[in-house]
């Protein structure tokens, strides 16, 4: 009886999502919100001539509200121009990664994309000559000019001397401490790095972390040794040779003295015990939540920072390395990252191109840079209200007032893949003890000869 | 062959049509177009033949052969002490009559979890610096347990390797239990009569008695060790460094991050190849032990 | 004597006790992390950093409230069933007709090629066949439907049908079929009166297998078929997971709340599963 009851049950629901998949259009994706609410004007619709479909993959994620905006704005605009006939696609980081690569290999990537324009994330892309460099974008366009992306800002972007998407957006970084902690103790702000590590022993006798600093395949260790490295002599030029294939292990033994930095470090107990399972979230949660005194974080966090949080943190210099000939008080890093990316493929479609154009122009227009801008940091040179910042984004901007940036970091410089995999490789072994200082520059300068 | 034969075989062919036009399509042929791939260079662009330039680089890199140590690693272990749990733990059941099957239920559960829930539950609870694990240990007075189980390269691999063998047991253990369900009742019973202990049951008269139900038991623990990849990967991406990579996390890394898809392939060959290479091994091994 | 039957005795107990205590023992550790999962899903990130084995100081209902009210991962529900089920219809029928024929219908000679032919694909890892799948589906023009995940599947869980199915009716006595065959039933009609009746608690394990794995797949779902609407429930769960600032309450909500199906299924179906096994039929 019980039997029959279930099996009864469970055909009858088997039948109704049959009857649900096959009724409905979602066996195909589509943007079917939309279009249904075309519908509305049926003899409209078939007036208007729609233009060739094409794709837009982004990492506006659906289930946030921050995103909420941009996609509001993104849908009424293609209500308000119903020959538009755009497939909507959403992937995260990391899987839109992977998602790209296995699309790339098909031949088969997404007409626009947000993207990030530096090799470290886009060789690939690159190498294989799938997308559009900056200029053909702007010229195809009558909206987008030539000084709206600012040549500095093309920089990362710039791939065997050919500048590519359209950069829209950067990441800044900084040394964040935890102020309460530091007044709780009685610790001085350090100045230099001898400061830093005296300060960290009041920390280390309470039970608190004095630097969160994790090592998840590179993430976000790599920021901090870029930190330390730019602020040895010649580090600046050394770092940007990088792009044009200079030596990423530093030709002045700068590698080395850095991963000396940090190997001291861990051997003091400054850093978490467990770098490979204390990823960016977790490390700046840890600031947060009182258990560490400082990290180095990035604007990307900076900007999701709570009002209570943001009251308890300061930004201060990057302590400064013995043997550095960098003020740290005179700069601040930044770098553009991310932007739009047209694929080559969809764009030499003739029937294609107009409505990319389209797309592009809506995607750099007021609205949305704006709406980019409430939480990144620009590098277009376009109106932008900053009346809607917030505490902790006026804080980073107060921090950045009299200060120079420089964009040097390998993470923008780095342009081969299997490089930047390596290099990441190893800054994680060095975190947790498997390499010495020495091992760490003679793996990164092999890794370099075998694939320059 | 005659008439009733020929039909047979027809029939036979018609019925394995379907399953062979889908399993073909959609298994083997990717199958062998990567093995296509892993004798080229095809990085995503052009597909340029490069022989046996994938394999050669292969086995001389020192990641290559982190990989084997620890996929072979987690093949023994598996074989050597899950295996062996489960048909224990099966024993135990076997001989309980009240309530077994709440514990069947229940020990079968992990196996439910997606691999990267498992993943990403275990890197919360071993995470030295802010993980209840730790914590337990340090609370109770065990510094010397308060182990860096994710960073540090001694023990990083047994990090990995158990929530695997937790996550899946439990469906060893119930394929014992039916094995061992299915034995006829006499024998046990007779055994008893005569005075044999547990133990003595288990070792001479049960064990021989599910060899079957064994092998099935121990093929699917050698190639799902060997294509182990979500958990893996979602507690520590195979770090750090290559101490907790597998093969097919070497494979996806490859892949997927490096974007040399031809090496990949040549990867992806191995394990099939190691796969192939352990059950004919294994098959061979056990006619042996079994005298027939 | 006296002495002698209480000594026995009381090592009996000791070790029926001690059997017990192992059971419970391996159970409470299975248990343990659904039970983590579930009280994680009340607390904030900070709790469930800080107070990870207490009970939620502060309840925070609100992660189970959106989980349940969520629309993606209603989505995700709709579509993990839609694309489950199907697999579940096509690798029973697709995959019982090869044992069949297997364990029936073919001499010795071809039905070891045969079966190792299907069942070689139960060493296939879905990472090695990402990138050339998904070239193919693109060819096929599958690709972003869930009709290409499905066909993915049920090619994968075609090779573990084999493997188990085949064993199952290697079990079943030729004498049924040659009574059938003499009866006047074709193949067709013995097939799938009178075997497959007879392999249901089989196909329960099959089943329960196959919906496992179809239920937990990310990868391939999240490639072939990861935008918008086709997601299926694991890739929607994954979703709330922001790359930045992860919310783990909110996490393991979604976790537990996509859990559930596939646990009620288990359990439903459970009986069925170990009386397949128990048949005495699972040989190779």
């Amino acid at each position: 009886m019980k039997k029959r009851l279930i099996s009864l049950v469970m055909t009858v629901t088997i039948a109704l999502i049959f009857l649900a998949g096959c009724g409905s259009d979602k066996l195909i994706s589509k943007n079917e919100q939309k279009t249904q609410d075309e519908d509305e004007g049926k003899a409209e619709k078939s007036e208007v001539k729609k233009y060739k479909k094409i794709r837009f993959l982004c990492d506006w994620n659906t289930e946030l509200e921050r995103y909420d905006a941009f996609h509001e704005a993104l849908n009424k605009w293609l209500a308000d121009n119903p020959e538009m006939d755009v497939e909507v696609e959403v992937a995260l980081d990391p899987d839109n990664k992977t998602k790209m690569q296995v699309e790339l290999a098909a031949g088969n990537i997404p007409d626009v994309f947000k993207w990030w324009v530096t090799p470290t994330n886009a060789a690939n892309l690159y190498e294989n000559d799938a997308v559009l460099d900056t200029n053909t974008i702007i010229e195809a366009s009558n909206v987008l000019t030539q000084d709206m992306f600012p040549m500095e800002a093309r920089s990362t972007g710039t791939y065997k001397g050919v500048s590519y998407g359209l950069p829209i957006y950067g990441t800044s970084g900084y040394f964040v401490i935890n102020k309460e902690l530091y007044d709780e103790y009685n610790v001085p702000i350090p100045k230099t790095y001898e400061d830093f590590r005296e300060g960290a022993k009041i920390f280390i006798e309470n039970g608190i972390i004095p630097f969160a600093s994790g090592s998840v395949a590179g993430n976000p260790s790599h920021y901090w040794m870029s930190a330390l490295w730019v602020q040895f002599p010649n580090a600046v030029e050394e770092i940007d040779a990088i792009a044009e294939g200079g030596n990423i292990a530093s030709a002045t033994g700068i590698s080395k003295k850095v991963a000396e930095i940090i190997q001291e470090d861990i051997s003091l107990g400054m850093y978490p015990r467990d770098p490979v399972a204390n990823n960016a979230d977790a490390c700046f949660a840890m600031v947060m939540d009182g258990r560490a005194a400082a990290c180095y974080a990035m604007s990307y966090q900076m900007f999701l920072l709570s009002p209570e949080d943001n009251k308890k943190i300061e930004l201060i210099s990057t302590p400064r390395v013995e043997g550095g000939s960098m003020d740290t008080d005179e700069y601040y890093y930044m770098s553009p990252t991310n932007g739009y990316q047209v694929s080559k493929k969809g764009f030499e479609d003739t029937e294609k191109r107009e409505p990319i154009m389209k797309l592009v122009e809506f995607l750099c227009s007021p609205e949305i840079i704006n709406l980019w801008a409430e939480t990144e940091e620009m590098n277009v040179n376009m109106e932008i209200d900053s009346s809607a910042y917030s505490e902790a984004r006026l804080k980073m901007e107060e921090f950045k007032k009299d200060r120079t940036p420089y964009s040097a970091v390998h993470f923008t410089r780095i342009n081969n893949a299997t490089i930047w995999t390596e290099y990441k490789n190893k800054i994680d072994e060095l975190y947790s003890g498997l390499i010495t200082p020495d091992e760490f520059e003679q793996a990164i300068s092999k890794v370099w000869e075998d694939n320059k | 062959m005659n008439a009733f034969k020929r039909r047979k075989l027809r029939d036979a062919v018609l019925f394995s049509v379907p399953g062979f036009l889908i399993f073909t399509i959609f298994m083997l042929l990717p199958i062998f177009l990567s093995f296509y791939y892993s004798f080229t260079n095809w990085s995503g662009g052009d597909v340029t033949f490069i022989g046996l330039k994938n394999f050669r680089e292969m086995f001389t890199s020192s990641e290559y052969h982190i990989a084997i140590k620890n996929t072979f690693f987690f093949v023994a272990l598996s074989l050597f002490v899950k295996v062996p749990i489960a048909a224990v733990l099966a024993f135990l059941l076997y001989r309980t009559v009240r309530g077994y099957k709440v514990f069947r239920t229940v020990i079968f559960l992990p196996v439910i979890i997606a691999p990267i829930a498992i993943g990403m539950m275990f890197s919360i609870l071993l995470n030295a610096d802010i993980g209840p694990v730790g914590q337990f240990f340090r609370n109770i007075g065990l510094k010397q347990f308060d182990i860096v189980w994710l960073s540090n390269p001694k023990y990083v691999l047994w990090a990995v390797c158990i929530p695997q063998i937790w996550s899946n047991i439990g469906l060893h253990v119930t394929l014992f239990l039916a094995g061992m369900q299915s034995v006829s009742e006499d024998v046990i019973e007779s055994a008893k009569i005569d005075g044999a202990t547990s133990g003595i049951i288990f070792r001479k008269i049960m064990l021989p008695l599910i060899t079957e139900i064994s092998q099935v038991s121990i093929i699917m623990t050698i190639t799902g060790a060997l294509k182990s990849f979500g958990i893996p990967w979602a507690m520590t991406t195979g770090g750090p460094g290559n101490a907790s990579t597998f093969f097919s996390i070497l494979m996806f890394t490859k892949a997927f991050e490096e974007s040399r898809f031809g090496y990949a392939s040549a990867v992806s060959i191995m394990i099939l190849f190691y796969g192939m290479m352990f059950t004919v091994a294994f098959k061979w091994i056990y006619k042996k032990l079994l005298g027939d | 004597m006296k002495e002698t039957f209480d000594y026995a005795r009381f090592k009996r107990l000791m070790l029926i006790c001690l059997r017990y205590l192992v059971l419970i023992f391996t159970s409470l550790l299975a248990l343990f992390p659904f039970v983590w999962v579930a009280f994680s899903g009340f607390k904030s990130n900070q709790e469930i950093y800080m107070n990870s084995f207490g009970l939620p100081k502060v309840w925070k209902i609100e992660n189970y409230i959106k989980a349940l009210t969520s629309t993606s991962l209603a989505t995700g529900f709709k579509n993990s069933l839609f694309v489950t089920s199907l697999v579940l219809l096509l690798t029973v029928i697709a995959g019982s007709m090869i044992s069949y024929a297997i364990a029936f219908l073919y001499d010795s000679r071809l039905k070891e090629k045969v079966y190792l032919y299907f069942t070689s694909g139960i060493m296939i890892p879905m990472t090695a066949v990402l990138i050339p799948m998904f070239m193919l589906l693109k060819q096929l023009g599958l690709l972003n439907t869930l009709w290409g995940l499905i066909l993915v599947y049920t090619a994968s869980q075609t090779a573990t049908t084999v493997f188990v199915l085949t064993g199952f009716m290697r079990g079943i006595p030729n004498e049924l079929i040659e009574a059938a065959i003499i009866d006047g039933c074709s193949n067709w009609q013995s097939f799938w009166r009178i075997i497959m009746p007879l392999a249901k608690p089989g196909i329960a394990t099959v089943f329960t297998l196959s919906f496992i794995y179809c239920w937990n797949e990310y990868l391939l779902s999240n490639v072939i078929a990861g935008s918008g609407d086709l997601r299926t429930i694991i890739v929607a769960v994954y979703m709330t997971k922001m790359e930045m600032n992860i919310d783990y309450g909110l996490l393991c909500a979604n976790l537990m709340i996509s859990m559930l199906p596939v646990i009620v299924f288990y359990c439903l179906f459970q009986e069925q599963v170990v009386k397949g096994m128990t048949s005495g039929a699972v040989k190779n």
